[in-house]
């Protein structure tokens, strides 16, 4: 017995130290229903659902850019120059937000992600994930400055965060947008009918040839850029499958959503994102009165033509429900103000206007009509005058607005440079009006104060031209001036 | 693991090729089988031992006897077993025992639990008296003590003990239910009264805001049981570990306190057979005090009359009511409502168990029923369990044990509460009940449900009661809420004494779960109607896999150094997966959500899986010297799957001494004491708080954008939250000093335990700077602590051999305080929205953890009752008319206005302490026992009464109580007609800030009660009468929960907690809870 116990032990003492030595399970985990940067990203389609992803973070229902930021450009009424540190913070979380989800793809894609695609279809995946993420940081550099450029290379900020050296200088910035723009147009694919939204290698242009302009005017005043901006607009204009309307009343229509002339913009569609109509609106038409028009602006300084009247809301229904209502003029309506003609019938139908689902309503963000007037402004300024072919292009946006019976004088080569500059700039902010651009615009000609005088330029001072960074992330970044 | 689990069913069944006929013939208990030592003489129920002792010689002697303990006291069930041939008997409840022993019988064992054990050589004698000895000489009593036991009087922990026998009684045959008032320190919230409801268990306070507070739960050895699925009937003991010295074992897992269950095991002899059956009924411990229809009609008449306009624009009111109508209502009474849900309700319970064997197998087998139909129409529940433990001695080194506890429940309980998949709470029984018009019918002329209140008026065109209701008959017969639920649970292991002292356990355990849960809402409820019915099916399966290996040292030096060494390695999985599918357009209320293929649309589906691992390592040394000083020191590596890639090891430490003092020559020279001892002990535990991958980087899906342009938007994919390699356990450090006194040889005892509890890096999301792509991430931030005090005191007034009485108080203090939060800013807690009360949404929480400030404090509008007519000038101030709602200014700007976090800390609910009062009388055959349990100084907030006291379509009587010049004295206020409102001139009233926020004192309710929790009144046959039909205990028993409660609280229970899930701060907000009910019981209990 005693014999026993003993040979037992030694043979349970054993088998003691394999149940032990066993013991140990794997403490990482492998989740199955779960996608990890580690797990997906591994086919074109994953890599174009994040870049969806990307851009939801910019637009998605009743978040992002659909409640459009009321710029102090000098068009919306009752903006107002008294920025606080939290003005516009959620600009700079959207964008921050969306160049994450592009910025996932370029390092799963750079670790061979993509492996067994080929190099032309990789090429245009990164391509694309370039495009977007120099459209982010075109607005976010143009805004607030100095910032850090994060790329698939930058170690991975939560848990490596930024310090005040991570932003850099604007020039660096915009180095780095060029570059990414530079490789997006050579790379990404030509337009394709069938998918009309998608950026595509003249999306990339037409932002190159917005971003050269840019440089070249305030704050770096990189004067030799004119030239590289002319040279990419001009090709955009030349080479591109796209081109103005005829009519300036067909490119805001919902029903003619993503049309020739539309280069880049904020889609919608019925089942995501959508927006409903009557947000824009006026009481009257049961809106909800968001995005009022400065009166000043659009009753004294735009000239009457027919484009201003479209696309500002100065006459409408006084009962949208009453189909025998009498229409009546914004300064006798409930909330006396015009409103967004872009954004209300006859763009949108009845139903789209009234109706709490999807209006269709989209936001442009490059159309070709921009591109011509880049090309006037540049070709102006890259020499010393207008030259035939600048007052030419700008004379088609003219012309189409004024659409025979408008006051607004044409371009003529006889104005000099600094007449047909300012003529540009003008046009710009008729034919860009709510369109998100007016404000960028007016940062970079300066002219933050002039547009916003007489009656809301009281907070201005020169650290207006840059927005506050959000709290948290200016205490690793640092604040810019004025905010601290 | 797997293979470990798969080895070890290898291994059981070969050594004596006994395990699985040993289980058949458990199994199947009339069967005879054959070769199995000691169940081989069971020949079914009738089948006596003596005439069954078939395999001995013919010459048989009979031995009677009695077993005693060393006062002479009866000892019931002790073993009495013929050494060598492993036959035995037991003792009845007398002590008494009857043998027939072959005749070359020498010896008898006589054994039981706690006891030394003795042999008695039989010679010539016939009758045998036996007094055994306790284990230790002076208090034997075992317990079990994580991965191993003690004797009680060595523990150097807190810990609290509860005996089976005490938990048997409840009827609702629920473990934690029955656990309330009988453990200091141990807080127990019946707080859902729905047949099969679950009750909240919260050990020395909570201490996690997004994590889990309740205990861990452990049945032989099995960690993270669900409480629910343990038969009381079952439970040998149950021990609560409650200081750090206790708990810090079980490590991560350990920081909310661990309750240990024993369930019972055969002891060898003689097979005993025990069954119970009780059934009773139940009903509706207090009815809301509502209106009838007379008085309604009258209160909506006034209130409708006060719509008067102005003396410049008069209005003529719409009077809903004529007088005649309400000349019928008075006549007929309407409807009451509560009549028509709540019902008697009926339980019924069936236990049946048999135990016994011989010295090397050794079985209990139990089987249980329960059939509850619930209080409120159409909820019911059933539960069916077995459980099989089977210890088996297979040779002198090694023994083995398989336990089986296998439970099927079901029941049908439609959601009630917050927290329920459907949060709208209009369309839940309980809610509407209180809500509904009494003016209006159950049905109309046509047979047909009337969904909402009539209205009356000319034409039946005003609107006099609440709309935004159901009819809660419709909401409680059109409901379908099926709760489907299996458990198996399995443990094993094998015992090596490797040495003397050293015995190594491998355990292996399994434990299976699967949930179906169906919900139908029919055309006729609120969430089905005009969408033809809407459903839901959930799935979910559980497993969970633990094996440990323990190594145990035991040995005394040189008799006065006693060592016990533990040594521990442990691996436990848990996976999972489920599924969800949500319906609705159903061709047939029928089939309902029974045939999916009938839905016309699906609204949501989901499946998920998980798996989560956890790798532990554990010691324990236990130096005992001379029975005096006592030294426990223990330390747990845990090593989790879930913690962050930087923290995936956590440990966790604890110290603690003891001194029996009443060992000292000079405390036993003071002749007071037969214990004294002294206790203080320091450990850190954790608490998990983290499910499954959620340290880990993911991309969710849902950000769809049409990125190609075209009509239908593309799938989108969004980083969802980043990697958090830093993520870990949340941490409790606790200290506690205790001291255990007994006088007059243990007939008073006295316990007193003092703790703290620091609980720190608590879960919290956190703020992250945006240009990470993210805004929050989970961190370890926050900051808890927990200080009380619990007292037990134990006396035996009275023990003489006819009248005996013992008697037991617990009562518990504990005090939390909120240490640190995110940037110590305030917390909101159960931000969810439901309902349309305004009490929460994520900037105007009723609750608030603030820093400094108690967990459970609640924040709001200080209402200071109405204005009187003495009052009419200062009133004015705030543009109010006498009669109208007083409140406190608190900041003394002259007006009341709207704050996120309230204005004022307006109620806790947290009690200032709780306590339970148990005793047990007996008297020759009568045995009476009663528990009276309650809790002190809680707050709850009412809000029920929000809608039930609303001036507009309110069905309270209190609105009865309402300001009149006559009746100033109240918080209700005035019908005040807006014409003559508008002649005060009052001016704008600066009171109407608040808006809808209802977060008002008003609502603010006393939580204290006091109650009659059991009372058992039993009577045990004579034996005499008893032994002549061979049963040795028949009992009878009548029963009553919840006899009577004293409370001023007005709602249906004060034990209400409508947030019971998970964290911090759920507590005392009652949102309509399924009632606790009184119940009465008959019983009857059979051993043979």
């Amino acid at each position: 017995m005693k014999k026993n116990i003993i040979i037992s032990f030694k043979s349970l003492l054993a088998l003691f130290l394999i149940m032990t030595g066993m013991s140990c399970q794997k403490l990482t985990e492998n989740p199955l229903g779960i996608s990890t940067p580690s797990n997906f990203y591994t086919t074109p389609g994953q890599c174009e659902a994040a870049y969806a992803g990307s851009m939801n973070a910019l637009f998605v229902t009743w978040g992002g850019y659909q409640g459009m930021p009321s710029f102090p450009d000098g068009q919306y009424e009752g903006a107002s120059l008294d920025f606080g540190v939290g003005s516009f913070n959620e600009l700079w979380t959207w964008h921050y937000k969306s160049i994450s989800n592009i910025n996932a793809v370029l390092k799963a894609v750079k670790g061979g992600s993509l492996a067994g695609n080929s190099a032309e279809a990789i090429a245009d995946i990164v391509a694309q994930g370039r495009f977007l993420r120099a459209f982010n940081y075109f607005t976010l550099v143009r805004l607030y400055g100095k910032i850090p450029y994060i790329t698939e290379d930058t170690p991975d900020p939560v848990s490596t965060p930024l310090t005040p050296e991570s932003r850099l200088e604007i020039a660096a910035v915009y180095d780095l947008i060029e570059a990414d723009l530079v490789y997006a147009a050579a790379n990404m694919s030509d337009y394709d009918a069938g998918v009309p939204g998608k950026p595509n290698k003249w999306t990339a242009k037409g932002y190159l040839a917005k971003v050269y302009l840019t440089r070249a005017t305030a704050p770096l005043n990189q004067t030799e850029n004119y030239a590289k901006a002319r040279d990419v607009a001009d090709d955009v204009i030349l080479n591109s499958p796209y081109g103005l309307l005829q009519n300036f009343e067909d490119v805001f229509k919902t029903s003619n959503n993503r049309n020739n002339e539309i280069m880049f913009a904020f889609h919608t569609t019925a089942d995501a994102p959508y927006m409903p109509g009557n947000v824009w609106a006026p009481s009257e038409m049961d809106g909800w009165s968001s995005g009022p028009v400065k009166i000043l602006w659009s009753t004294t300084i735009y000239p009457d033509q027919p484009r201003r009247n479209s696309y500002i809301l100065f006459n409408f229904t006084s009962n949208i429900y009453d189909p025998s209502a009498p229409e009546i003029n914004w300064s006798v309506s409930a909330d006396g103000v015009p409103y967004i003609g872009k954004l209300n019938m006859p763009n949108l139908t009845y139903d789209q206007q009234v109706g709490g689902g999807d209006a269709g309503i989209e936001m442009k963000l490059l159309r070709f009509a921009d591109v011509l007037m880049i090309y006037a402004e540049a070709a102006n300024m890259a020499g010393s005058g207008p030259t035939q072919l600048a007052v030419d292009r700008l004379n088609m946006i003219i012309d189409r607005a004024n659409a025979g019976t408008g006051t607004e004088p044409r371009a003529t080569l006889s104005m000099t440079q600094a007449q047909f500059d300012q003529k540009v700039i003008d046009e710009r902010s008729y034919e860009l009006c709510f369109e998100n651009d007016r404000y960028f615009d007016v940062l970079r000609k300066r002219i933050l104060r002039e547009v916003n005088l007489p009656d809301n330029a009281d907070g201005y001072d020169e650290n207006d031209y840059l927005l506050p960074i959000p709290a948290l992330d200016a205490k690793s970044l640092g604040q810019n001036p004025g905010y601290e | 693991m797997l293979n470990i689990m798969r080895k070890m069913i290898h291994i059981l069944p070969k050594p004596g090729k006994v395990f699985i006929p040993a289980l058949l013939c458990i199994l199947f208990i009339n069967a005879q089988a054959s070769g199995i030592p000691g169940i081989d003489k069971g020949r079914g129920l009738r089948s006596s031992f003596k005439e069954s002792n078939s395999s001995s010689p013919r010459v048989d002697k009979k031995i009677t006897g009695k077993v005693t303990d060393e006062n002479g006291k009866p000892l019931t069930g002790a073993s009495v077993v013929i050494k060598g041939s492993g036959a035995g008997t037991a003792t009845d409840t007398d002590g008494n025992f009857s043998i027939t022993v072959p005749d070359n019988t020498s010896v008898l064992l006589i054994s039981y639990t706690g006891y030394v054990s003795q042999e008695v050589s039989i010679k010539s004698r016939s009758v045998i008296s036996v007094s055994l000895k306790l284990d230790d000489s002076k208090s034997g009593e075992i317990i079990v003590y994580g991965y191993g036991t003690q004797k009680k009087s060595d523990l150097t922990g807190s810990v609290s003990s509860v005996k089976g026998g005490d938990l048997i009684r409840l009827p609702t045959q629920r473990v934690d239910q029955a656990l309330q008032g009988r453990a200091a320190g141990v807080s127990v919230q019946n707080t859902d009264g729905a047949p099969g409801g679950n009750a909240t268990i919260r050990v020395r306070g909570g201490n996690s805001i997004s994590g889990g507070n309740n205990a861990l739960i452990v049945v032989d050895g099995i960690q993270g049981i669900n409480i629910s699925t343990i038969n009381p009937n079952d439970v040998e003991t149950l021990e609560v570990l409650k200081d750090a010295s206790a708990t810090a074992i079980y490590g991560a897992r350990g920081a909310n306190g661990v309750i240990l269950i024993t369930t019972k095991k055969g002891t060898s002899g003689k097979p005993v057979f025990n069954y119970g059956f009780s059934a009773g009924n139940q009903k509706l411990n207090h009815k809301l005090d509502l209106m009838n229809a007379g008085d309604y009609a009258r209160k909506a008449n006034d209130f409708a009359a006060t719509a008067n306009g102005t003396d410049a624009s008069p209005i003529t009111p719409v009077i809903p009511f004529t007088e005649e109508q309400i000349k019928a209502l008075d006549a007929s009474g309407g409807t009451d409502w509560q009549d028509v849900i709540y019902r008697k309700g009926s339980l019924q319970n069936h236990q049946l168990s048999v135990s016994g064997g011989s010295e090397n197998v050794r079985f209990y087998v139990s089987g249980g029923y329960v059939d509850q139909q619930g209080i409120v129409v159409n909820t019911n529940y059933k539960r069916y369990n077995l459980r099989s433990n089977l210890d088996l001695k297979l040779n002198s080194w090694l023994s083995a044990g398989f336990n089986l506890n296998v439970i099927k429940d079901k029941g049908n309980v439609p959601p009630v509460g917050e927290g329920t998949r459907f949060g709208d709470i209009l369309g839940q029984v309980i809610n509407t009940v209180a809500r509904f018009d009494p003016a209006t019918p159950v049905y109309d002329a046509d047979g047909n449900y009337n969904y909402k209140a009539l209205k009356g008026g000319p034409g039946n065109s005003k609107i006099y009661a609440d709309q935004d209701v159901w009819n809660p008959l419709a909401t409680a017969m059109e409901t379908k809420a099926e709760k489907n639920r299996i458990t198996n649970e399995v443990s094993t292991f094998l015992e090596f004494k490797l040495l003397e002292g050293l015995t190594l356990k491998v355990t292996g355990t399994a434990s299976v779960n699967n949930t179906d849960d169906k919900h139908y809402y029919g055309t006729k409820t609120q969430p089905g109607r005009g969408i033809s019915g809407l459903g839901d099916l959930t799935e979910d399966k559980y497993e969970y896999y633990q094996n440990s290996n323990i190594l145990t040292y035991n040995k005394t030096f040189n008799k006065k150094h006693a060592l016990t060494l533990t040594g521990v390695a442990e691996q436990q999985l848990i996976q999972g997966k489920g599924s969800y599918i949500n319906a609705q357009g159903f061709f047939s209320d029928n089939t309902g959500i029974n045939d999916l293929g009938g839905a016309s649309q699906i609204n949501e589906r989901y499946n998920s899986s998980f798996k989560q691992t956890l790798n532990s390592f554990l010691g324990r040394a236990n130096y005992i010297f001379d029975g005096k000083y006592m030294f426990t020191a223990s330390y747990r590596a845990d090593g989790s799957s879930v913690f962050g890639a930087n923290n995936k090891w956590g440990y966790f430490p604890s110290a603690a001494v003891a001194w029996r003092a009443s060992e000292e020559e000079f405390i036993k020279n003071i002749g007071i004491f037969s214990n004294l001892k002294l206790r203080g002990s320091w450990g850190k535990t954790g608490n998990q708080a983290i499910s499954p991958y959620q340290t880990l980087a993911t991309i969710a899906s849902g950000f769809n954008y049409p990125y190609d342009g075209n009509d239908a938007a593309n799938i989108g994919f969004a980083l969802g939250r980043p990697s958090n390699p830093d993520l870990k356990w949340e941490t409790t450090a606790q200290t506690n000093v205790g001291i255990d006194m007994g006088f007059f040889n243990e007939r008073l005892t006295f316990t007193l335990d003092v703790y703290k509890k620091t609980t720190t890096d608590l879960l919290l999301n956190k703020q992250v700077e945006a240009y990470t792509g993210f805004s929050t991430k989970l961190a370890n931030v926050g900051s808890i602590e927990n200080k009380g005090i619990e007292i037990s005191l134990g006396a035996k007034p009275i023990v003489g051999a006819d009248f005996r009485w013992n008697t037991g108080v617990n009562i518990s203090f504990n005090k939390s305080k909120v240490l640190a939060l995110l940037n110590d800013a305030p917390l909101a807690i159960r931000t969810s929205t439901g309902g349309g009360y305004q009490i929460y949404g994520s900037a105007f929480s009723l609750k608030y953890l603030q820093v400094g400030q108690p967990v459970d404090q609640m924040r709001g509008y200080v209402n200071l009752g109405t204005w009187s007519e003495a009052e009419r000038d200062q009133a004015k101030l705030f543009g109010q008319a006498p009669g109208e709602a007083k409140w406190k200014d608190v900041n003394g700007d002259g007006k009341i206005t709207r704050v996120a976090d309230g204005n004022e800390v307006i109620g806790n609910a947290s009690p200032d302490f709780i306590y339970g009062w148990n005793n047990s009388l007996s008297y020759k055959n009568f045995d009476l026992s009663f528990l009276i349990q309650g809790s002190q100084g809680n707050d709850i907030f009412n809000a029920v009464r929000i809608k039930t006291e609303s001036q507009t379509n309110g069905t309270s009587s209190n609105l009865n109580n309402r300001w009149t010049v006559d009746n100033q004295n109240t918080d209700v206020p005035v019908f005040l007609s807006s014409r003559d409102r508008n002649r005060l001139e009052l001016g704008s009233n600066k009171t109407s800030g608040i808006g809808v926020d209802q977060r008002s004192s008003r609502w603010i309710e006393d939580g204290s009660y006091i109650r009659m929790k059991n009372i058992t009144l039993t009577y045990n046959l004579p034996i005499s009468l008893l032994s002549k039909i061979h049963v040795s205990r028949l009992s009878a028993y009548v029963t009553a929960v919840n006899l009577f409660t004293i409370t001023d609280y007005t709602g249906y229970d004060p034990e209400v907690s409508s947030f019971n899930a998970g964290g911090a701060g759920g507590m005392g907000i009652d949102l309509s809870n399924y009632p606790t009910s009184k119940t009465i019981m008959f019983g009857i209990n059979l051993t043979f």
